[in-house]
């Protein structure tokens, strides 16, 4: 079978695009991802994207785009799957390429989630929960990582500030990040006393939803080495889901849909946990980024958390983790959020992530999630 | 949720209807298809007890459309009478007054409306138990 690389990528700077529509970022992001090809050879188009629906009643994304890039022999799809949209597209794009049917792809996401009043963003983001819960009790996707945040500190006794000190990495990341949408460091004092926003998360437990995009441009290896194009070769991808109602799974603090995704990408991969250098996770909240952390086993139960604060997973640590930012500082342009994860961990593994640099990463790992574990999407990038 | 499918799901929001299952006696609220458990899917339409504690809680403050009018309101993880955990929106209390372990009990509230010539929409909360 063909093995799926990465040879170009492309991204707008994430943040609040007032001057921008959505199909303006996408095609920014897309143009900067055709390196060394004629447009016109890519065979299809994958569009993560969540909202656009919802947000600028706009559909068929792929097709729009396509028609704005002067591409006409495309096979354009939008690919939708809540927060991990983004992930989902670049996986579809990698199966493409490997069945042979195609050999350019382009697939990653695109979302504008900040033309819109906070009320609809904060409802429109909890569509991916079932919508009976949605409208007929009020449940927001923040609230279900509020109540985990509380029964993990509760099950295993773990001080708040540990867990928000996520964010705090995070922003310590983007702040040395040219594309990231908070790039001020912040202190955990300042993230624990900032207000509340679904007790016990505060302001700087929770992303904010940002507008972005980012491509990839895909083909395989022999392509890649015959165009004589630099490349990072995709080793591995899962996906899974979990159960869709929180209140119904027995252990509420263990995200199946991660674990199985992540064994499923290590699998596929032939490699095993020890081989992953660095790590894009999916914290939309402070709490899913150590419960993802858990998930994929890099630590036992109730203790990422205490990892994390050490400096395990700091831009200098044995294993880095949001090395540009994460969700909570990159920023979380909720569909195109998986696609910016990838394309973070290629400019890593090519040497060209400038101040956010890793040392001798060769392998990394691109996680996204919907909800707190509705779906899991990984991909595993590397030299192998 | 559109006025038809309020209409269409009046029952189950009203009267806080489980679904039994038939095979293995699993019971799950709102609706579902086929039983986690043993893959049956043959339910019975059950009244869920009306009563209940709070497991857990968090108060939302970051209100989404439909809701940006009941500034904050309580979302918690309710075990009912018969062991079921579900979640349930919390009313009639005040946020610094909600506890874990305390009771409580459903009722009939306003949840949203389609506008101000539109229909209203009622379903369960859950407020303190009244002794």
């Amino acid at each position: 079978m063909r093995r799926p690389v990465i040879i170009g990528w492309g991204y707008t700077s994430v943040g609040e695009h007032w001057d921008k529509d959505i199909i303006d970022l996408a095609v920014e992001a897309i143009s900067m991802s055709i390196k060394n090809i004629d447009i016109n050879e890519v065979g299809s188009l994958y569009v993560g994207n969540m909202l656009s629906k919802y947000l600028e009643l706009q559909a068929s994304l792929a097709m729009h785009i396509a028609n704005q890039l002067n591409m006409t022999n495309i096979y354009p799809i939008d690919i939708e799957v809540g927060e991990a949209s983004g992930l989902y597209a670049i996986i579809e794009g990698a199966k493409t390429i490997m069945s042979g049917i195609d050999d350019f792809v382009i697939a990653g996401g695109v979302e504008k989630a900040s033309d819109e009043l906070p009320s609809r963003i904060y409802r429109g983001v909890s569509l991916s929960e079932d919508i009976y819960l949605v409208d007929y009790i009020g449940l927001t996707k923040l609230s279900i990582h509020a109540l985990a945040a509380k029964l993990y500190m509760k099950k295993y006794g773990v001080d708040k500030k540990k867990i928000t000190y996520l964010s705090v990495l995070d922003h310590e990341n983007a702040s040395k990040s040219r594309h990231a949408h908070f790039r001020s460091p912040i202190s955990i004092e300042k993230a624990i006393n900032a207000p509340l926003v679904a007790d016990p998360l505060t302001l700087f437990d929770i992303a904010p939803n940002s507008d972005g995009a980012a491509f990839v441009l895909m083909t395989y290896e022999e392509k890649a080495r015959e165009y004589g194009l630099e490349y990072i070769p995709i080793l591995g991808f899962g996906s899974s889901i979990g159960r869709n109602r929180f209140y119904e799974r027995s252990d509420k603090l263990w995200l199946s849909s991660t674990h199985n995704a992540f064994k499923y990408a290590l699998n596929m991969a032939n490699i095993s946990t020890e081989d992953i250098d660095i790590i894009e996770l999916h914290d939309s909240t402070s709490i899913a980024g150590v419960l993802a952390l858990e998930a994929m086993e890099f630590h036992p139960r109730g203790e990422a958390a205490e990892y994390i604060w050490n400096g395990s997973h700091s831009l200098d640590g044995e294993r880095p983790i949001n090395t540009f930012g994460g969700l909570k500082a990159r920023g979380n342009p909720i569909g195109a959020t998986g696609a910016y994860s990838v394309v973070e961990i290629v400019m890593q593994l090519l040497n060209m992530a400038d101040d956010n640099q890793v040392n001798n990463a060769d392998i990394g790992l691109a996680h996204s999630m919907d909800g707190l574990g509705n779906s899991s999407s990984i991909l595993i990038l590397g030299r192998r | 949720m559109t006025q038809i499918s309020d209409w269409r799901r009046r029952k189950e929001r009203y009267r806080l209807l489980g679904f039994k299952c038939r095979k293995c006696g699993s019971i799950y609220y709102p609706k579902r298809l086929k039983c986690v458990k043993c893959g049956s899917s043959d339910f019975e339409i059950i009244e869920l007890p009306k009563r209940g504690k709070v497991v857990e809680y968090t108060v939302v403050r970051l209100l989404p459309e439909r809701y940006s009018g009941f500034h904050p309101y309580i979302i918690a993880l309710i075990e009912l009478d018969n062991g079921l955990k579900i979640l349930g929106q919390l009313t009639d209390v005040d946020i610094d007054s909600v506890s874990e372990g305390m009771e409580v009990e459903a009722t009939l509230r306003k949840l949203y409306e389609y506008g101000p010539d539109g229909k209203i929409i009622y379903g369960v909360k859950f407020r303190p138990a009244i002794v």
